[in-house]
């Protein structure tokens, strides 16, 4: 009997734990996770509706609505190609965007940024993309698209116990081998020295492609060539599960043509030297470009590696 | 030993039932209860109140504002990041503190008088409502850190700004009315407990049967009990003390019927 009374009371006092009583907050202090699955929906279907409203009218004024920095002076450039040299396909016109994952952090105050890793069917890419929202007042625009080819494995992230990602500070190395700046200044530097030289990255694609390219630009008959790469600050970095991080990192870089008297070059059609340096050139010309990287800083051992990027000319003149 | 788990468990009843009845009483039928209008006192465009001051998630609380019939006014709840985005550089008046019902503690924060954008145009409000005069917002306390805000909107200020808080608990009337029945019920039992023997002749039967199947099944505990109750009887000896009782009680009745 006493059993069957204690069974009641305690279903009873578990029947009214249970109701809606009210009960601290969580404990993650003043924070906000950057944006649910469902927000960045919204963000992204946003950003591809503008996008194509660009891409259709060959015009960048749209785009500053829903793209910043680097990223949106790389689009404006590719625009004004193809608007310039009224190239018939539209750059990225048939892009299928499709979001595979989406990954925010946990943040105490503006900007708020997230990370959307989203499959191009059309162009066969991974892009991993970093949409920010500056200040409570500005909309969601995207930071950094730094794309990955679909056989580049992607290091797991780190996540919280809620599921947030774990930023890491630029500027720090922690057990690292090298903070997120150092190795994107890294790159920079390695880029900046000749190919012989010691660097403190792996000779990636990215650097072996660029190279190249310095290589092919020197070759032009008649012309001085020269090239200067420059770090931008590092702003996004993310842990990896492994202990290392993702770095989101830009590259300035600028291509120097001087003319020999007496000489003059024809850039090819279609191509961005002829888009931004006026046809024929006879005494100077510089182009400005922007490139995206995603640099992997491995935990401990280990040289930094890019994983994907984007860029393109971004300014120039020539006379 | 019995006796102690029964004052316990009176005791517990006993505050079950006043927390039960107040819970009942104070929020009525409708679930809520309500206080104000409370004034408060700012010359500021914006009242918030700081991350830390509503530290409790669940209940629903709706907000009603007045302030001068010509002045609009936007009430808003928001995750404390955006707020404090939002409001960081302007002139305003926090609310550094708060009880319940109402015990408020402000302080005066100096900054621009404007805004950088409207409230209304911002995407981020949990919960948020506008009017000429007056706005009523509800909103249920979110499981993060958040801040309510009051904005006077299109310049102006907040003089003579009141309040009225009302506290909503879903189902609250129900959980009062039940932990007052769970009172009683608990009560009866540590009633029983205390006494040391069953309320009625049916639950004596089935305790004997309880008893008997334990004699039968499990091995005989009957000195330990003995010995934890230090000397009380036991419930064998409760019942026979009770038929005993019983016939006590009718044998006078029976003799005064045999009197001519």
């Amino acid at each position: 009997m006493i059993r069957r009374l204690w069974i009641a009371v305690m279903a009873s006092a578990l029947l009214v734990a249970g109701c809606a009583i009210p009960y601290p907050k969580d404990s993650h202090g003043v924070t906000k996770v950057a944006a649910t699955p469902a927000q960045a929906d919204l963000i992204y279907d946003r950003y591809k509706k503008v996008r194509k409203q660009a891409l259709n009218r060959l015009d960048s004024q749209p785009l500053t609505a829903v793209e910043a920095g680097p990223v949106l002076a790389i689009d404006a450039g590719k625009l004004t190609v193809a608007r310039r040299l009224l190239l018939s396909g539209r750059p990225d016109d048939t892009q299928d965007l499709r979001i595979l994952d989406v990954f925010a952090p946990r943040l105490d105050s503006y900007p708020l940024w997230f990370v959307v890793v989203a499959e191009d069917g059309v162009r066969d890419l991974t892009k991993v993309q970093v949409f920010q929202r500056a200040s409570s007042t500005t909309g969601w625009q995207l930071a950094a698209s730094p794309e990955t080819l679909p056989s580049t494995e992607l290091p797991a992230f780190a996540l919280d116990g809620t599921g947030a990602l774990e930023p890491v500070d630029p500027s720090h190395a922690g057990r690292m081998t090298m903070s997120p700046q150092q190795a994107v200044d890294a790159y920079a530097a390695t880029l900046n020295h000749a190919p012989g030289a010691v660097s403190e990255v792996s000779r990636d694609s990215f650097v072996t492609q660029m190279r190249q390219v310095a290589a092919q630009q020197r070759r032009v008959d008649g012309v001085t060539f020269s090239q200067d790469w420059n770090a931008r600050p590092v702003q996004y970095a993310l842990r990896a599960a492994d202990g290392g991080a993702l770095v989101f990192g830009t590259l300035a870089r600028l291509d120097r043509y001087q003319i020999k008297k007496g000489r003059a070059i024809d850039w090819p059609d279609g191509s961005e030297q002829k888009a931004f340096l006026s046809g024929r050139l006879y005494t100077t010309g510089e182009l400005r470009y922007y490139h995206q990287i995603l640099v992997y800083v491995p935990p401990e051992v280990g040289k930094p590696v890019v994983l994907g990027q984007y860029g393109g000319v971004v300014d120039g003149f020539g006379y | 030993m019995r006796r102690f788990v029964g004052i316990m468990l009176m005791l517990i009843a006993v505050i079950a039932a006043a927390v039960g009845a107040g819970l009942a009483i104070l929020l009525g039928t409708d679930n809520r209860t309500a206080t104000g209008p409370h004034p408060i006192e700012t010359d500021a465009p914006i009242v918030v109140t700081r991350p830390d001051v509503l530290g409790w998630a669940g209940p629903t609380v709706t907000l009603t504002i007045h302030v001068a019939p010509s002045q609009k006014v936007f009430v808003g709840a928001a995750n404390a990041v955006d707020l404090a985005d939002y409001v960081g550089s302007v002139r305003r008046t926090e609310v550094t503190d708060y009880g319940l019902p109402w015990k408020l503690q402000t302080a005066n924060v100096s900054g621009q008088d404007a805004l950088p954008l409207a409230p209304g145009d911002l995407d981020w409000w949990v919960a948020r409502a506008s009017g000429k005069g007056s706005a009523t917002m509800t909103v249920k306390l979110p499981d993060q850190a958040f801040g309510l805000a009051v904005i006077a909107v299109g310049g102006g200020d907040l003089k003579d700004l009141e309040v009225t808080a009302a506290y909503e608990l879903d189902g609250g009337f129900g959980i009062g009315l039940g932990l007052l029945g769970f009172a009683v019920g608990l009560g009866l039992f540590g009633w029983l407990a205390f006494q040391g023997r069953p309320m009625t002749r049916e639950l004596a039967d089935d305790e004997a049967d309880d008893d008997g199947e334990s004699d039968e099944g499990e091995p005989d505990d009957a000195a330990a009990d003995k010995a934890d109750d230090a000397g009380e009887p036991d419930e064998a000896d409760d019942i026979a003390a009770d038929k005993a009782h019983d016939e006590a009680a009718e044998k006078p009745e029976s003799a005064a019927k045999e009197q001519p």
